[in-house]
């Protein structure tokens, strides 16, 4: 319901909102903009989200998509 | 542990649990959006139940249409279009109760209802419901019958119950008084059980006419008794009448400290940033003091008075801020309408920022335009500019300088492919 409280709880003081809205709209250069190699994977957004949106599942598949990426651009890079 | 099954509840199975399985972290607060929106709702009845004392059923049979209109459009509507509505009822109540507490209490029955429908179908549910709106539900609803119905919503004098008639009276057989000083003594004249009264926002706004200027001063300062005598003070009735709610205005926006309770009851549960409502009353605090006005001189010509927080002492200044403050909607606004969750900045800084931008916006409106709502337009038009806030103001990611959040257009270079 973007009550911002994932925000407030973050460690790493990422917007989460936003990484939410860039898995949503499939953004990956906005999720990268936004940080989200930062998340350290605690948890604590997904914990006290009042909507019960799986926030740092997502957050872990934009991880993994821009590890994904980048590990591509480095073997064409090298090739 | 009594808490203990709610706290290992599973996140809600769709068909999306096929996809991502189940995944850490097990534990759940057990605060949900539901508990959220019927705890704010709860509060919001708070100073609607005060504006159902001062101004009788006629408020409560608007508040009754609002909310009942809300809560059956929005299950009418997700029935039509077939899309689930997550959320929804919890979230049209608080929806109805916020409408009815902005909503005049002598309108007819079908203002509420349009309101009502514009507020939930235009407002919220073309967006997808709840948490994807970008404007206030309850506020477009707002917008919607005063554009719809000028006249009929912004008459020159409102109604206010006298005191033996409270709860009891029917608003709609108001008089205007001869002389109004306060109303704790005071009784409506001849058989009507309200008095027809102008409002505290419109005396103010007198001040700010050019052309004739209505009053010699702000107030009554003692040494200077050769002033002429109509003040703005003698105009106004005394700010504890604004205090405890005996003003004429909407339902829900004239008990000041009922909405100050309630607002401080969701500020300790987390609801609603601080920030948000300190922001937005001090925008408007800062306005209000240092927008010029125009006072009667001893000759009856115009002056101009650069800062009246200043011009009669810091004493008579504060007093006239606080008028400001408690008249018109903007304490509600400030504790109720503009922190709605899904349509404030996500970050403390943005909503300091939103939050000045609507306290001053609302006081520029109502100061220089003739707009017939300008605490909630100006809440409306800030929410338009929330995405462009959050955009602006993002936090410090973990690893980040300092001034890179303050780089809006250009990312921070990233490692890819230059690495090696």
């Amino acid at each position: 319901v973007r009550c911002g409280w994932c925000t407030d709880h973050c460690p790493a003081r990422l917007n989460v909102a936003a990484l939410n809205d860039a898995f949503e709209l499939g953004d990956i250069a906005f999720a990268d903009r936004a940080g989200a190699l930062a998340c350290v994977e605690c948890g604590l957004c997904s914990y006290v989200c009042p909507a019960r949106l799986p926030l740092s599942q997502r957050v872990r598949r934009l991880k993994r998509n821009l590890f994904q990426l980048r590990h591509r651009a480095r073997k064409e890079k090298a090739s | 542990m009594t808490r203990g099954e709610k706290l290992t509840t599973a996140p809600a199975s769709h068909k999306r649990q096929r996809f991502f399985p189940i995944e850490s972290p097990y534990l759940h607060a057990p605060e949900t959006a539901r508990t959220v929106y019927t705890i704010t709702f709860l509060a919001a009845c708070v100073p609607v139940l005060a504006g159902l004392v001062f101004f009788g059923w006629a408020a409560a049979i608007v508040a009754v249409l609002s909310v009942g209109t809300c809560v059956i459009v929005e299950r009418i509507f997700y029935r039509v279009a077939r899309t689930p509505a997550l959320l929804g009822r919890s979230h049209a109540y608080l929806t109805g109760i916020l409408l009815a507490a902005t909503l005049p209490p002598f309108v007819p029955w079908y203002v509420p209802v349009i309101a009502g429908a514009f507020a939930i179908i235009l407002g919220k549910a073309i967006f997808g419901g709840v948490g994807h709106f970008l404007w206030q539900p309850a506020l477009v609803g707002r917008l919607a019958v005063a554009v719809m119905f000028p006249v009929l919503l912004t008459p020159q004098t409102w109604p206010l119950l006298g005191q033996t008639q409270l709860v009891r009276g029917d608003i709609h057989q108001a008089r205007e008084p001869e002389t109004y000083r306060r109303w704790a003594r005071a009784e409506p004249p001849g058989d009507a059980d309200a008095f027809a009264l102008t409002r505290p926002i419109d005396v103010l706004k007198r001040l700010y006419d050019a052309e004739e200027p209505a009053f010699s001063g702000i107030a009554y300062v003692p040494g200077e008794l050769d002033r002429a005598p109509p003040t703005l003070t003698d105009a106004l009735p005394p700010i504890h009448d604004l205090l405890y709610g005996a003003r004429p205005g909407a339902i829900g926006e004239t008990c000041a400290v009922l909405i100050l309770v309630a607002g401080l009851y969701l500020i300790y549960r987390n609801y609603v940033t601080g920030h948000l409502p300190v922001a937005m009353l001090a925008g408007a605090a800062l306005v209000a003091a240092i927008a010029p006005v125009h006072l009667a001189g001893p000759e009856g010509q115009g002056r101009l008075i650069w800062h009246p927080f200043f011009h009669e002492g810091v004493a008579v200044g504060l007093v006239f801020v606080l008028y400001h403050l408690l008249s018109g909607g903007m304490l509600l606004a400030a504790f109720f309408l503009a922190p709605e969750m899904t349509s404030r900045p996500v970050t403390r800084g943005g909503q300091v920022l939103f939050g000045l931008g609507c306290g001053a916006a609302a006081m520029l409106l109502r100061i220089y335009t003739t707009l017939p709502i300008p605490t909630y337009t100006a809440v409306l038009a800030m929410n338009t500019l929330t995405p462009t806030i959050d955009a602006l103001w993002r936090p410090r990611v973990m690893g980040q300088k300092w001034y890179e959040r303050f780089l809006l257009l250009r990312p921070r270079p990233r490692a890819d492919a230059d690495a090696e």
